[in-house]
């Protein structure tokens, strides 16, 4: 038995120890560069747009080539609107504010290359209802300081209580109504904003767990085998609703912090923003694919295709209206 | 037309019933040494002509005119026996064929009469398990399936697994039949090991096209494996100890010479031999220890009883699991470390355990009674049971404590998940040979599936301090229950000396959430024979398939689910259409050449990004619906006699699918390779006998590379409206200038764009022998992948940093990278024959 350890130990070795991993040259066709077009056009603002060239995949090069050659035209309901102006890296702005129902489309011509095309339609504002909300303590932490003190003239280190994490589960429910007769898109974005961190805006982590949005909570932490693909970008459609009004429901997991009154501490000011975007088809399944390509395991799923819809090269040219609610904590 | 349909009826009525002055010659052939029956056995009379083969349990049956007959009967590696007397009234003759020692190096690669150069079956290939078990293999372990891949027309999957494609058909097309019920996870190790025991195994046959009638259910293949009877003379076995497993067989008379037993077991001793080294581990750590380890095994038995000569009784099982399990503690206390030197009163005490569960395999039980109605009508009658199954559990206990201030928590989780599939079937065949013309099989076969999506349990408990949170889900649909039924009658009709036809119709239905498909499927065989040596065959045949498959990865893992068709979801079909030449070259060598094509309609492949991991939970909205087509030559020159046997397979081939239905499109709706397309295909298999005590093995394989996607263009994906950053990346120290900000997004111009580096391994095996007082010991050396080629399990773009010391600065370039599994393999095994 101890000679079949033995062998089985050498010979396990010698398959283990081998090499299983090489660099190899790329033996395919090396594909060549093309116009990249992105615009997130949203009414009443002016339209912009980036433009630039894609890399083959083994380049080398950090950035993107920015584009400032080309001519961008701006289209709404088939008329010509402008020609928008470059200003840097590749960004193009125009003055055309687009309006609520208006079709446009973008035309980028380059010299030497091929003209490409983006079209998109601006939806109507969601129709917000109402917000209700709901706050689960959840438990509590003691906030520990350490603090130097000297002790019989040695120094000490100490830690002390002065005060406590809270813990709370807020879960929002956001009513609206679904425009009847036509297909919805929508996209959720929260954001908080502290007045202790330079008033900067983050997005909250936060998950929506009901049918409609689509579960994006794990159910396992940490085991991304059995997770489903997240949605990362927060989209749904109105396919379960449609023309209906609906609660959606969401949640955000949040700490407040308590101090005991000794050690009294000034509590930062907390502004949540909800935005209900109404986004355009384009839009919906680009931030999708995004999502599931981002989230993707190259082991476990099949490779993503990012949806674009620029004729003639890659991109995307959406729209998206925003409902912003605020709620201060 | 309805009048001419009638006459021609009753023609062939007339034919096949009214045979005046005809007696039937019918029986048993079976092994001389060990009683155990010889499938396809060929009995030949040559003073007509005619002849027949046994079938699946040994029988045969043959109808000739009253006259002197002179049968003779065959099996290639045994002495022929021969029969002279006059016909005069109906026959049983049994035969026992004894092995022919002399002629021991004779290993037989196709020895079935109906697939060879006169028979009418195409597209389809006996291995003897002999053959079977010569083949070198990964670790030693001798794999049924692995054999397969090395026929022409079959392809492997990823490197190592057991999975395969037929044809240009998906791994979840191939039916695989255990004693003629269906196997639903034929894998071991993520499909690197098969769960089918050489030791255990009689005859396997795989049919990759012109399927006879009574197969069906789905596309690609039938693998049709029978299990051994068991010696009914005398207790006989062996055991295998190699590398990974030992194996034990036992077969012999029980009771009597009426009942036999065989009985196989294999275990994987993995985890018994890892245990010191893992204790040794332990042993050097203070926080961490780790136990546990991984295993498969599997048991197959078999009873046989003889009860009179007209009936038998067959009780056959198979149970296999994987199991997994790891547990790993890590353990901390401060009060054991300088921490508590600096001063602190405060002693922390954590506790991390996390465990991991997981158990998968079959069980398959077949209660066979074989009645012979009379001498020209065999029945067979089959009940049957068959359950995959797969448990899966996950859990973690985190407890931490401190002592100033005083403060304790607590956090459990566990998850359960259960998944599989159970079948009860029950089935009868019949075959009848009204005459040496006609070989009638027909039949039904009924089956209710219970399909069992995979249910997942999560349930976790956190205490902190005073205050408690429970959580519990359960996630997953309800069984789903559907009923499959299945007809069949063919017919092998001898229409003169040079044509033979087989033709058959197969019916099937299949009753799900009160949705009813059903499909009838002709079936057609034909053989012209040009001269002894050389036969053309054409075959035609429709097939459909209730069931699929979703699994994401390219290896078999146990989270695989099979699912039912649904509403939504049709049933997949196919037409395959074939088309040979065969062709004996001087007795010693059988040369085949055979062209087919194949559509496939129904198909289902998974959307851009979808995943199932054991979540069938909508898998509808997953996959898309689509069609496909595949084509190919496949050569073969096998040499079945002498000291050097082996063959020597070539394939070219092309399989492609079109999703373009609307609302399905993928890959824009532009036809694209399939992900295992592979052109060219060449497989050398050969194995030459020195001596009654050393032979050798060795298989050489080369295939072009299978397909993958690769994005071969990044871009810049801007800002999002409304992204800022996360309250996580926040407060992690984020800059603006972080990724999100300056993304890089991959374009998949289109699926399965880039083909992998070529596949080509060779294997070499020795065995040595050498005759004991009981027995034979061998001892068999193999080397898998002898000149380590790394052939590509997945390729992918990585980036390398490279640091230059010089300029004190360091770059990043983009590379790619080819990763391997398996490189050179080499594996001992000692085995006793007894």
């Amino acid at each position: 038995m101890k000679t079949l350890h033995i062998i089985w130990f050498v010979l396990l070795s010698i398959s283990i120890f081998t090499s299983c991993e090489k660099e190899i040259d790329f033996d395919g066709e090396t594909t060549e560069s093309q116009l990249v077009l992105n615009s997130f056009i949203t009414p009443d603002s002016t339209i912009a747009a980036n433009i630039s060239e894609s890399q083959f995949f083994l380049n080398n090069d950090y950035l993107f080539k920015a584009v400032e050659n080309a001519e961008v035209s701006i289209y709404c309901n088939g008329i010509l609107k402008e020609t928008m102006q470059h200003s840097l890296n590749g960004k193009y702005i125009s003055a055309t504010k687009p309006e609520v129902g208006d079709i446009v489309k973008l035309v980028v011509k380059v010299p030497e290359k091929e003209e490409i095309s983006g079209e998109t339609t601006i939806y109507p504002k969601a129709n917000v209802l109402k917000l209700d909300s709901i706050v689960i303590w959840t438990g509590a932490k003691p906030i520990i300081e350490t603090v130097n003190t000297v002790d019989n003239g040695l120094p000490k280190t100490e830690t002390i209580v002065v005060g406590k994490y809270r813990f709370r589960t807020i879960r929002y429910i956001l009513t609206f109504e679904d425009a009847a007769n036509m297909k919805n898109y929508y996209r959720l974005v929260v954001s908080q904003t502290s007045s202790f961190e330079g008033k900067k805006k983050v997005n909250y982590d936060y998950t929506l767990d009901d049918i409609v949005s689509g579960n994006t909570k794990d159910l396992l932490p940490g085991i991304p085998a059995i997770n489903e693909s997240k949605n990362q970008f927060h989209v749904f459609t109105d396919e379960l609703i449609n023309g209906k009004t609906y609660p959606l429901s969401f949640t955000i997991r949040d700490t407040a912090s308590i101090y005991l009154p000794e050690y009294q501490r000034p509590l930062p000011k907390k502004t949540v923003e909800i935005d209900l975007q109404s986004v355009c088809n384009n839009f919906y399944l680009f931030l999708k694919t995004r999502s599931d390509q981002q989230t993707a395991s190259p082991l476990f799923s099949e490779p993503i295709q990012i949806f674009n819809n620029v004729n003639g090269g890659i991109g995307l040219v959406g729209s998206y209206t925003s409902n912003v609610v605020k709620v201060t904590l | 037309m309805k009048r001419n349909f009638l006459l021609c009826t009753i023609f062939l009525l007339v034919t096949v019933v009214v045979q005046a002055q005809n007696y039937t010659v019918s029986g048993y052939i079976s092994d001389a040494k060990s009683s155990e029956t010889l499938i396809s056995s060929s009995v030949f009379d040559a003073k007509s002509g005619k002849g027949t083969v046994s079938n699946a349990y040994g029988f045969y049956s043959l109808t000739l005119p009253k006259s002197e007959v002179s049968l003779s009967y065959s099996y290639v590696g045994y002495r022929g026996e021969q029969r002279v007397f006059k016909l005069s009234k109906d026959t049983v003759i049994n035969i026992q064929l004894q092995e022919a020692t002399e002629l021991k190096e004779v290993v037989v690669i196709a020895n079935r009469k109906e697939l060879g150069v006169k028979g009418s079956q195409m597209s389809a290939i006996d291995i003897p398990i002999t053959q079977i078990k010569t083949i070198p293999a990964l670790f030693g372990e001798t794999d049924v399936l692995k054999a397969l891949q090395l026929l022409p027309g079959v392809k492997a999957g990823t490197e190592g697994s057991a999975g395969f494609h037929v044809r240009g058909g998906g791994p979840d097309e191939n039916l695989l039949l255990l004693d003629g019920v269906p196997v639903y996870n034929v894998n071991h190790l993520f499909g690197f090991f098969s769960v089918f025991n050489a030791d255990a195994i009689k005859n396997v046959t795989l049919y990759k096209g012109s399927f006879p009638a009574r197969f069906g259910g789905r596309l690609s293949s039938v693998v049709d494996i029978q299990m051994k009877d068991g010696n009914n003379k005398k207790l006989h076995g062996n055991f295998t100890i190699g590398l990974i497993s030992t194996k034990i067989n036992l077969e012999g008379p029980l009771f009597s010479d009426k009942t036999t037993f065989n009985i196989s077991a294999r275990r994987t001793y993995a985890d018994l031999l890892a245990k010191p080294f893992m204790a040794m581990a332990n042993s050097n750590s203070t926080t961490d220890k780790t136990s546990g380890g991984y295993y498969f095994y599997d048991l197959n038995a078999k009873i046989s009883h003889r009860i009179s000569d007209r009936d038998k009784l067959f009780l056959s099982t198979y149970m296999g699991d994987d199991v997994i399990n790891v547990k790993n503690q890590y353990t901390y206390n401060s009060g054991s470390d300088n921490y508590s030197n600096s001063g602190s009163t405060n002693t922390y005490k954590r506790t991390d355990i996390d465990k991991v569960d997981w158990k998968w395999g079959n069980i398959i039980s077949a209660l066979r009674w074989n009645h012979l109605i009379n001498n020209k009508l065999f029945m067979n009658t089959t009940a049957a049971y068959t359950r995959y199954r797969f448990n899966m559990g996950i859990g973690t206990d985190y407890e931490s404590s401190t002592t100033s201030p005083v403060t304790y928590s607590k956090e459990t989780t566990n998850v359960r998940y259960k998944s599989g599939i159970v079948d009860y079937s029950a089935k009868v065949d019949f075959d009848y040979t009204p005459n040496s013309n006609h070989d009638i099989k027909f039949g039904a076969n009924y089956t209710f599936h219970t399909f069992r999506p995979g249910v997942l349990v999560a349930r976790s408990k956190t205490i902190e301090d005073n205050s408690t949170e429970r959580n519990d889900t359960t996630v997953g649909d309800k069984n789903v229950s559907s009923h499959e039924t299945m007809m069949y009658a063919e017919d092998n009709i001898s229409i003169n000396r040079v044509v033979k036809l087989n033709a058959g119709l197969h019916y099937s239905s299949f009753i799900v959430q009160k949705q009813f498909y059903n499909s009838l499927q002709p079936r057609l065989g034909a053989r012209v024979l040009l001269n002894d040596k050389l036969s053309l065959k054409a075959g035609y045949a429709y097939m459909s398939q209730y069931i699929h498959l979703l699994s994401n990865s390219n290896i078999s893992l146990p989270t695989d689910l099979w699912v039912p068709v649904t509403k939504r979801i049709a049933p997949m079909k196919s037409n395959q259409y074939s088309l040979g030449a065969f062709y004996n070259l001087l007795n010693l060598f059988d040369i085949s050449v055979e062209g087919y094509y194949k559509s496939m309609d129904n198909l289902i492949e998974y959307k851009d990004g979808a995943s199932f991991l054991g979540s069938s939970t909508g898998w509808e909205d997953k996959v898309s619906m689509g069609r496909g087509w595949a084509y190919g030559i496949e050569l073969m020159a096998q040499k079945t006699v002498g000291k050097t046997t082996g063959w020597v397979g070539y394939t070219w081939s092309k399989t492609e699918r079109l999703f373009d239905r609307e609302g399905e499109e993928l890959n824009n709706g532009v036809a694209f390779p399939a992900k295992y397309d592979r052109r060219h295909n060449i497989n050398i298999v050969l194995s030459h006998k020195f001596s009654e005590k050393f032979d050798i093995a060795t298989t050489w394989t080369y295939s072009t590379g299978s397909c993958g996607t690769l994005a071969l263009q990044n871009f810049a994906g801007t800002t999002l409206p409304g992204n800022y950053q996360t309250s996580s990346q926040y407060s992690c120290g984020y800059s603006s200038s972080s990724s999100q900000y300056n993304v890089y997004l991959p374009y998949v111009g289109s699926r399965n764009n880039y083909r992998y580096a070529p596949y080509h391994r060779l294997d070499v095996g020795m065995n040595f022998h050498k005759q004991r007082k009981h027995g034979i010991r061998t001892w068999n050396i193999s080397v898998y992948n002898a000149y380590n080629q790394q052939n590509p399990f997945i390729t992918m773009q990585n980036d390398r940093y490279t640091y230059d010391p010089a300029t004190n600065t360091g770059k990043t370039t983009k590379k790619l990278t080819q990763y391997s599994i398996f490189p050179i393999i080499p594996s001992v095994s000692y085995s006793y024959k007894f």
